[in-house]
């Protein structure tokens, strides 16, 4: 007779069966509500500030466009592992913005305005879409992927593409880049309309002709010579009834001094537009007039805008020629991120159209930028100078970082600062003393300012009164020779040469943290301003409590010691033997001074007067006065800071608004105002309205003291640990009287 | 249940393992989140001057992921070597009552272990409220929640590890092992997700707990989130309770 096995052991197995059974139904199940779940993904924003929805302003702020925008989002189907789920979420934020706005606002649908791009796709008919890639490092390469937004304005010219490489920044940009599209010109329905609109200052040439041996011009088969010049004749009779003003030449004598530009099959049949003598386009190649009504007029108008380009003055020197710069600063900071590069790459990611600039003799200055950025203007020559005013004074709107003292790239902790790139040169080679220097900054744009009434004050700002410097400087005073500071730490050196500038105008009233690092107060000379007719607006203070150091301008560099906190009365700021026996520099209350001025109007300019160039001659009647718009920043060195790592353009990604890293609230509140002026100058208010309403301006937190570190330092690691341990003596105890009683009670 | 739940919560409030472990959660917490996690070039969370927890609840999956394995080793490798395990395989409840209290007890105590940290809330919000700027709870709210639901998956992980072991030791290591692999998955494979197509680099994503955790502590409370931390804990409670109902039959 077979064994039969034991009860328990059959009951086992078929338990182990069932539990098999029902473990794998429950994983299916799971599964699937994950799935669901993962697809559909309903969220709640725990935040204040609507991180992870749609915040209200958006919503305000599209409402109040008036226009339909419609969308399209490209993704690759292969992402980098963080990005997995890019696509789902942006989808989300996407679906949630229209339904929150409206579909007479936004049309996005997902199952059909999403397109999900397949491996191995040709990115050649991508690239003529506008789609840009995003390169990103892995363990095996580099990865090419998209994350494209497409965007299309009803009325504007045409559509804007967006990078998507975080759904957080998706809101503000996508707002930021439909206020761009609706602040640009829209053009006129009819050619008739497009040349009416333009008024005067265009002129339009068109260059028939062709060798004796060449019967048509153009090399290609359609219409004649003949027909060519009548129809030219009709055409121009049309521009002319749509707007007399426009200057319309017709020119087919080939030994006509007018005659220019390359030959086309042996011929030419060339219309060449100029826009006020300065801009020109060409239509080369014309073997038919039909249709040519629209597209003359098409591109007169285009011609007619006004420019949106940006430039970024690079002095003619370079790093060479600027006596203030370090030869460690020559080595590190100019051959591998220069300012004048960052800030390029800063303002493409700001979207604008950018160039560098370099004053060429007989260049000149280029007449299609819509704003120019100086970074530092130093080591200027008379002929960068002279053309630089002369631009002013025609109408150009600049933003300048201005100083006459530079400071010495230095970070907090005598390394390579790998954020920003920098190399500290706080601390002389075998010097362990802590002397920061000052160099005197020469040939820049201080004499022009002063000129049209905006004096930058002679010394340089420190901060006050914080009890965030530790910092503290050793030197002999100049009155007693005795020691009467300490050397600095090197947490610290920097803190107190570096005041944080106070927005005090609307146009900057999210530039919360600028550094002035090197930075000098300017004085308004109000009756030089009147005389020039010029509006002035202060956009930037001082703390209250800053200090500034009187310092001889005529000497090329000062070393610095310094004190916390900094006291009221003179100080001598020298050691004698670096000094050489000069007086050494008071220090005057500086607060509440202003260290960024915006001036508006007319400013000065002689167009008879003989350039600083002896072939060059004056410009006389090709001047053109036009009121100026300049932002002058009293802080270069502010500009140390620009980093090319970060593309988290206004500072949006994080902890929010609150930002309590020094470089980092530095660095944001850069781009802020960059951002701001440039947009100012580019679009006008209302886009840096928008994004001050879009997004919270930072706030720069104080530093801990000590004092309160210290105290939730042990709150954190005794009292949690310490009460743990008397409660569990409290228990013990209470044990031990619980099992004593029960022998007696028995 | 309830007796189940009270007589294993006592249990680990009188040993001084679990006081131990409290203690130790704390200290922990506060060195990776003042210390280690801020990664500010050599200065700590006050001298970042961030103002958040952010630190703080990116420290706790690899705090929990090594103190929550001593919570739930004794879950039942100590009934199953000290012989209790046959006194409560005869009692006549279901068993996944007796799981499902002792999963709420070591919950109760994964409550205490957090609670140990109240200073860092209370340090975050004075310290907004002292720099007169609204105050950001939302975010701590959701921090705290993410800490009790994945604590709460890798309770259950353990009790399930425990069912299948007589060795304390032998149990916490298995457990450390898995909710570490959980953690540091994507930290330390250097495996290229991209090669092996779109959806296995979505499947491996989707089980990382960076994936999930990381917007929860920002205030982003998402669905498949918070259903992602309570399938763990689920179908580890239940194979757990099926792994000791099969040992009641077992010979």
């Amino acid at each position: 007779m077979a064994e039969v096995p034991p009860v328990s052991t059959t009951r086992a197995k078929q338990h182990a069966m069932r539990a098999v059974r029902s473990f794998l139904l429950l994983l299916v199940a799971v599964a699937a509500v994950n799935l669901a779940a993962w697809q559909l993904g309903p969220s709640v924003d725990l935040t204040r500030s609507h991180r992870f929805s749609v915040s209200p302003a958006t919503v305000d702020s599209l409402r109040g466009l008036g226009r339909t925008i419609r969308l399209e989002y490209t993704v690759s189907r292969e992402r980098p592992v963080p990005q997995v789920d890019l696509r789902r979420d942006v989808v989300a934020k996407l679906t949630a913005l229209a339904k929150a706005v409206g579909p007479e606002v936004i049309s996005f649908d997902p199952a059909t305005n999403v397109e999900e791009i397949q491996p191995g796709t040709d990115e050649g008919p991508l690239a003529l879409r506008g789609l840009r890639p995003i390169s990103t490092q892995t363990p095996t390469g580099t990865l090419r992927w998209f994350s494209n937004l497409r965007i299309e304005l009803m009325g504007a010219r045409e559509p804007a593409v967006l990078v998507i490489e975080s759904p957080e920044r998706l809101e503000y940009e996508l707002v930021s880049q439909v206020m761009r599209l609706r602040l640009r010109p829209t053009p006129p329905p009819s050619p008739e309309a497009q040349l009416a609109s333009i008024g005067s200052g265009l002129r339009i040439d068109y260059l028939l002709g062709a060798p004796a041996n060449v019967s048509n011009p153009t090399g290609q088969a359609p219409d004649s010579m003949a027909t060519l010049k009548s129809a030219a004749e009709a055409l121009f009779a049309r521009i002319k009834a749509a707007n007399p003003a426009i200057e319309a030449n017709f020119d087919n004598d080939l030994n006509s001094p007018a005659r220019s530009g390359p030959t086309t099959g042996g011929g030419w049949s060339v219309f060449t537009l100029t826009w006020q003598g300065q801009r020109v386009s060409r239509i080369d190649n014309v073997t038919s007039m039909d249709g040519m009504l629209a597209v003359l007029a098409r591109a007169a108008w285009e011609l007619a805008q006004p420019t949106r380009r940006v430039g970024v003055l690079v002095p003619a020197s370079g790093p060479g020629g600027r006596s203030e710069l370090t030869p460690v600063e020559s080595r590190w900071l100019y051959q591998r991120h220069s300012p004048e590069a960052r800030l390029v790459w800063l303002l493409g990611m700001m979207g604008h159209d950018v160039a560098e600039v370099q004053i060429t003799v007989g260049g000149g200055m280029p007449q299609d930028l819509a704003a120019l950025v100086i970074p530092r203007p130093s080591g200027l020559s008379a002929l960068e100078r002279y053309e630089l005013e002369a631009w002013l004074a025609g109408g150009g709107r600049a933003l300048i970082f201005h100083g006459d003292w530079h400071l010495p790239l230095m970070d907090r902790a005598l390394r390579v600062n790998r954020q920003a790139d920098k190399l500290s040169n706080m601390f002389f080679p075998g010097d362990a003393t802590g002397v920061a220097e000052l160099r005197r900054v020469t040939d820049n744009l201080s004499g022009y300012l002063s000129s049209i009434g905006v004096q930058p004050a002679a010394g340089v700002l420190l901060a006050g009164q914080d009890s965030a410097v530790p910092a503290r400087a050793v030197g002999p005073s100049r009155r007693t020779g005795e020691e009467v500071f300490a050397i600095p730490s090197l947490y610290s050196a920097s803190a107190p040469l570096v005041p944080i500038a106070v927005p005090s105008a609307p146009l900057l009233r999210d530039v919360t943290g600028l550094p002035l690092r090197a930075g000098t107060p300017l004085v308004l000379k109000s009756e030089t301003l009147d005389r020039h007719g010029l509006q002035h607006e202060v956009l930037l203070r001082t703390p209250s409590d800053a200090k500034m150091a009187v310092l001889d301008q005529s000497r090329q560099s000062y070393a610095l010691r310094f004190s916390a906190p900094l006291n009221a009365t003179s100080e001598d700021l020298l050691p004698p033997e670096l000094n050489g026996g000069i007086a050494a520099p008071e220090l005057l209350p500086a607060g509440d001074q202003p260290v960024a001025v915006r001036i508006r109007g007319q400013l000065p300019f002689d167009p008879s007067a003989q350039p600083p160039a002896e072939h060059l001659s004056p410009p006389g009647d090709r001047f053109v006065p036009r009121p100026a718009d300049l932002v002058i920043v009293s802080s270069p060195d502010c500009l140390e800071y620009t980093d090319t790592t970060s593309a988290d353009v206004y500072g949006l990604v994080g902890s929010g608004p609150l930002v309590g890293d020094e470089l980092r609230s530095g660095e944001i509140a850069l781009r802020r105002l960059i951002a701001n002026v440039v947009d100012g100058f580019v679009y006008g208010a209302e886009l840096t309205e928008v994004r001050q309403a879009l997004l919270p301006p930072p706030r720069r937190v104080h530093p801990w003291p000590t004092q309160s570190r210290q105290f939730w330092l042990a709150a954190n690691f005794l009292v949690a640990p310490g009460l743990a341990g008397v409660l569990w003596l409290i228990l013990a105890m209470r044990r031990k009287a619980r099992h004593r009683a029960v022998p007696s009670a028995s | 249940m309830n007796a189940v739940w009270r007589r294993e919560f006592l249990t680990m409030l009188a040993s001084p393992i679990g006081w131990v472990v409290l203690a130790g959660f704390a200290v922990a917490m506060t060195v990776l989140g003042v210390f280690i996690m801020p990664q500010t070039g050599g200065a700590d969370w006050f001298a970042a001057r961030d103002l958040n927890m952010s630190s703080f609840f990116a420290s706790f999956p690899w705090a929990a992921a090594v103190f929550l394995p001593a919570v739930s080793m004794r879950a039942w490798s100590e009934d199953l070597r000290s012989g209790t395990w046959q006194l409560l395989a005869t009692f006549p409840i279901p068993l996944w009552r007796v799981v499902a209290g002792k999963f709420l007890a070591a919950g109760c105590f994964l409550v205490l272990m957090l609670s140990a940290t109240v200073g860092w809330p209370i340090m975050v919000l004075t310290a907004q409220a002292a720099e007169g700027i609204p105050v950001e709870i939302g975010p701590i709210i959701g921090g705290y929640l993410g800490c009790l639901m994945l604590g709460g998956a890798f309770i259950a992980i353990g009790m399930l590890i425990s069912g299948l072991t007589m060795s304390q030791t032998g149990a916490y290591v298995a457990s450390l092992l898995i909710c570490g692999a959980l953690v540091g998955w994507r930290q330390f494979v250097g495996v290229a997700p991209e090669d092996a197509g779109a959806l296995l680099s979505a499947a491996l994503n989707y089980i990382s707990v960076e994936g999930h955790f990381g917007p929860v502590a920002r205030g982003h409370l998402r669905l498949d989130g918070l259903l992602w931390y309570a399938s763990i804990t689920l179908v580890a409670l239940f194979a757990n309770a099926q792994v000791m109902e099969w040992r009641r039959y077992r010979p």
